[in-house]
């Protein structure tokens, strides 16, 4: 199950806000009380459900509460635990009584498992259909280099997310080989590189980033890539692999 | 009533013990404040890490046991000394004891200050001592405990006050808690390892860690605030029968919610299960403690506008009714899937740590300082500012902590309409914290500047008064024989006259939830699914695992990828309980401020670690993490490897004879191959250097379980 936090905050805020119109009505409500109370001069002492769910007892009467003893000068009243806070504990003890049979006797008791599970399944929909619409148009096969200025500023911060760990965040390499000359290890086309991306080259380090990345993503990676061809980065790595030719 | 005894006893009580942990509370409470402030400076600024005894991860624990242990242990003994006297009209059991247990403890926190920053450590949070200092808090606790009953049983008031009730459950349940955690293996004086593997490590040092909170931070302050507040107040305390209440519903439901700590881990579903209830059903007992003392400033409202004093305790009694309405909220499951892991928690605990114990330890040093030494306060003045300053403090730090942690959790979890996480750097999450992290440390030197301000004032007032050592006090004596007929009503008044009675009960109510938690944990097998590929570590791996947790990587880094699609996405397959088996200790962590690591084996090449561990931010620009560079240079040592494998096997770890046998030159083998993957990557390291074996350790993370 995945609740979103704005629906956390949006239930929470509407218990909020019931809580504090109760509030502030019940206290409308004890002063509207006390004025009318005033205004007839009945002496009947009633108390008013409010005084009853808060279990206060007015202060005057507090010397018939006194119990006997004293420690240390310190007295004790004998006031009852209010109400209000019986009730509160009653409704944990029936919370936590209604959780358990809901997961543990209703349902299987397996609660993560099942709620991962359902994550999970949800979001691999939302891919397949993804994909289905735009993403699967590119494969290692058919994929071209992206020209448009957004699509390469996009490529470029997706390499400052994860590629400059690696290769440096010019591109001159670091644990990974450089980018920037022509010297390739796996070969140096945007074909070459849209491969070498999304399986990875597991034995080196390089990591498969079909899981994190999308196709259309890894193109505009590749593409950026390609434009740091020539650059001469600082602190340059030494050329590994072989040369090639990048169109 | 008892009868009037004619003859009046005369007796002193000892001001000189309480005025030894007063100063004790008051020097040591600065001191770990300051190392509070300086590590919240090294989450935005990695060069306050000074060497390698100074780093985040050495003085994290050294802040968390100075502030717990030596400000918030010595406040509770001044408090207990000072009122336990009083309420018992006796003078303590023991001087003897009473300066055993004084000295005891800060000899035991001197030893803490100097082997925490060593990266002498076993890693459990807030037990991180190793065994023999664990054995010295046995024995003080032992004193204490001694000379807490040996004053009880000399008294000469027949009933106890609830003060005492909540006193007698703090000692009983932190000792059964401390045995119980420090159960270790020693392999040498600085060294031993948990008898307790993975699964189960991690359920008792939250059942510890947890109730550690409930039975140190909480109900030896309750028992304090029933004695202080109607003192500083003058009122009469506003409800028996909601003290009872609370007291024996807080000690019986609090031990259950340790399991609220692991929430979404590897700890079977019914365990957090009673964790997630136990913690709801433990709001009304934790709020019974903060109603009872609001409402016995009921009438003494206009007292607290012009007395200082009570405003701190305002302030204190409404932060812990705060962090215990929050507490239950957070173990929430949806909530806590958001929270657990980041600052959230940070501003939760100091909510509690900074207003409740640190303001009402504050007010009853000034309460009682002036008291002992005859005096007046130095200044009213300073302890008004101190008070706002303190109060603006909290706010600076608890605010920015709390915007840190929700949105750290957001992020983590924030996908893209293409269906990839949105920060899938780690380092995003963590550099868009940095401003928040600035304001919490100024947060902290507030705070740190109101206490110093305490110190000077208080320390102005010793100076101006003299101490009491020795306060003359009459009282008739206990009548022998107990008259039958008592007719003062309440059935509770029947167990407030009997010690042992009341101990023999907390305990029994305490141990009710433990065993019902930790026992099935322990013996039923099918709670730790086994998992066939999973093999215990190398020797190389296994002291790669503890230079890990020497330099205390917990404090940062995660071993717990937990079953969400955000963190499966980011780091792989979500962690089995299965996997920890060989686990002495878990490590599991309770913060990431770093990424999680329980899948980092293979995901990098060697040299990747390598460069990491020389200089962070070369491998991840922008990088908090300080440089580890002394790992290149110091050797590895091997003298203890064999003995480390050895004392594995005995806590159940399969070792083979030749194994243990060929403890080093295996270690040897392994490190000579990671040595040569460097070297072709142009690294030159000698293959004894510890960075080789933290390496593999590293590599061999999480990887077993994909093997076949």
């Amino acid at each position: 199950m995945s609740v979103t936090v704005v629906e956390i905050w949006l239930v929470s805020m509407i218990l909020m806000t019931g809580v504090v119109i109760l509030i502030v009505t019940l206290q409308l409500h004890v002063a509207l009380k006390k004025l009318v109370d005033q205004a007839s001069p009945e002496p009947e002492v009633k108390q008013s459900w409010w005084d009853g769910f808060t279990g206060l007892k007015p202060l005057e009467k507090e010397k018939d509460l006194l119990m006997e003893h004293k420690y240390d000068d310190i007295a004790e009243l004998d006031n009852p635990t209010p109400p209000w806070f019986m009730y509160l504990f009653y409704l944990t003890i029936l919370f936590a009584v209604v959780y358990g049979l809901y997961y543990h006797v209703y349902q299987d008791g397996n609660i993560q498992e099942t709620e991962y599970k359902t994550e999970v399944t949800i979001a691999e929909k939302a891919r397949e259909e993804y994909m289905k619409k735009f993403a699967n148009s590119v494969n290692e096969d058919n994929v071209t280099v992206v020209k448009e200025a957004k699509d390469l500023t996009e490529g470029s911060q997706l390499y400052s997310t994860n590629c400059v760990a690696c290769h440096g965040d010019k591109g001159q390499g670091g644990v990974g080989p450089n980018l920037t000359d022509k010297f390739w290890i796996h070969g140096g086309d945007v074909k070459d590189l849209f491969k070498t991306i999304t399986h990875g080259i597991p034995e080196k380090g390089m990591i498969a980033w079909n899981k994190t990345l999308n196709p259309l993503q890894i193109q505009k990676v590749a593409s950026y890539i390609l434009t740091l061809q020539g650059s001469n980065p600082p602190g340059a790595k030494e050329p590994q692999g072989t040369e090639t030719k990048t169109p | 009533m008892s009868t009037k005894s004619t003859s009046l006893e005369q007796f002193y009580y000892d001001n000189k013990i309480v005025r030894n942990f007063s100063i004790a509370t008051i020097v040591w409470g600065v001191v770990g404040m300051l190392v509070g402030v300086i590590i919240a400076t090294q989450l935005f600024a990695p060069a306050a890490n000074l060497t390698q005894y100074g780093t985040f991860g050495r003085l994290r624990p050294l802040h968390t046991n100075a502030v717990i242990f030596a400000f918030v242990g010595n406040a509770i003994f001044a408090g207990v000394y000072y009122s336990l006297q009083r309420l018992l009209k006796a003078r303590m059991f023991s001087d003897f004891l009473s300066n055993f247990h004084f000295w005891g403890w800060q000899l035991i926190i001197v030893a803490a200050a100097i082997t925490l920053p060593l990266g002498i450590t076993t890693s459990h949070e807030y037990a991180e001592l190793e065994w023999p200092i664990d054995i010295a808090i046995t024995l003080v606790w032992v004193a204490f405990g001694i000379n807490m009953f040996g004053t009880i049983f000399k008294r000469r008031e027949r009933h106890l006050y609830v003060a005492i009730w909540f006193y007698i459950a703090t000692f009983i349940t932190v000792a059964v808690l401390h045995l119980t955690n420090s159960m270790q293996l020693p392999i040498s004086l600085f060294k031993s390892y948990y008898v307790y593997a993975g699964v189960q490590d991690a359920l008792i040092q939250w059942w510890y860690g947890h109730n550690a909170v409930a039975f140190f931070l909480t109900t030896p302050f309750l028992g304090m605030m029933y004695y202080f507040l109607p003192k500083m107040a003058n009122r009469p305390v506003y409800s028996y029968r909601l003290s009872i209440l609370h007291f024996w519903a807080l000690i019986f439901i609090y031990i259950w919610a340790g399991p609220h700590h692991l929430l979404y881990s590897s700890l079977p579903d019914w365990a957090q299960s009673l964790g997630v209830v136990f913690s709801i059903m433990l709001i009304a007992p934790s709020w019974g403690g903060m109603i009872n003392g609001l409402l016995t400033l009921r009438g003494a409202w206009d007292q607290v506008r012009e007395n200082t004093l009570l405003k701190f305790m305002v302030v204190g009694i409404t932060s812990y009714g705060m962090a215990t309405f929050e507490g239950p909220m957070l173990s929430l499951k949806n909530i806590n899937a958001i929270a657990h892991f980041t600052d959230w928690i940070v501003a939760h605990v100091h909510v509690g740590a900074l207003g409740w114990n640190g303001f009402l330890t504050f007010a009853m040093l000034y309460w009682l300082v002036p008291r002992i030494f005859q005096t007046n306060l130095y200044s009213e003045k300073l302890v008004k500012t101190h008070f706002w300053i303190g109060t603006i403090g909290i706010a600076f730090y608890a605010i920015p902590m709390y915007i840190s942690g929700f949105t750290q959790g957001m992020m983590w979890k924030q996908f893209t309409a293409e269906g990839t996480l949105q920060y899938g750097n780690f380092l995003d999450t963590t550099l868009q914290l940095l401003p928040m992290h600035m304001m919490r440390a100024l947060g902290g030197t507030l705070y740190l500047t109101g206490a110093i301000l305490m110190a000077y004032n208080l320390f102005k007032t010793m100076a101006q008064g003299t101490l009491l050592a020795n306060e003359k006090a009459e009282a008739a004596p206990l009548a022998i024989i107990e008259e039958k007929h008592e007719s003062d009503g309440h059935w509770h008044r029947w167990i407030e006259k009997r010690p042992i009675q009341l101990l023999v009960a907390s305990l029994v109510m305490i141990l009710v939830g433990s065993l019902v938690e930790l026992v099935p944990t322990f013996m039923v097998k099918s709670n730790v699914p086994t998992i066939e590929s999973v093999k215990p570590y190398s020797s190389l791996e296994l002291e790669g695992r503890d230079i890990y947790i020497r330099e205390g990587c917990v404090s940062c880094h995660s071993q717990l990828v937990r079953p969400f699609r955000s963190e499966t996405e980011r780091y792989g397959e979500f962690s089995k309980s299965g996997e920890f088996v060989y686990d002495h200790p878990f490590l599991w962590g309770s913060k990431r401020t770093g990424p999680d690591l329980h899948r980092e084996g293979g995901k990098y090449p060697d040299s990747w670690h390598y460069h990491h561990m020389r200089e962070p931010s070369s491998m991840s620009p922008g990088s908090i993490m300080p440089n580890y560079a002394w790992l290149l240079e110091q050797t590895l040592n091997t003298s203890q490897t064999q003995d480390k494998l050895a004392a594995m096997k005995k806590l159940g770890v399969p070792y083979s004879t030749d194994e243990i046998t060929n403890a080093v030159k295996d270690l040897n083998s392994q490190a000579k191959a990671i040595q040569a993957n460097l070297a072709a990557e142009k690294i030159k390291v000698s293959q004894d250097k510890e960075i080789i074996s933290l390496i593999a350790y590293l590599q061999r993370l999480g990887t077993d379980i994909s093997k076949k």
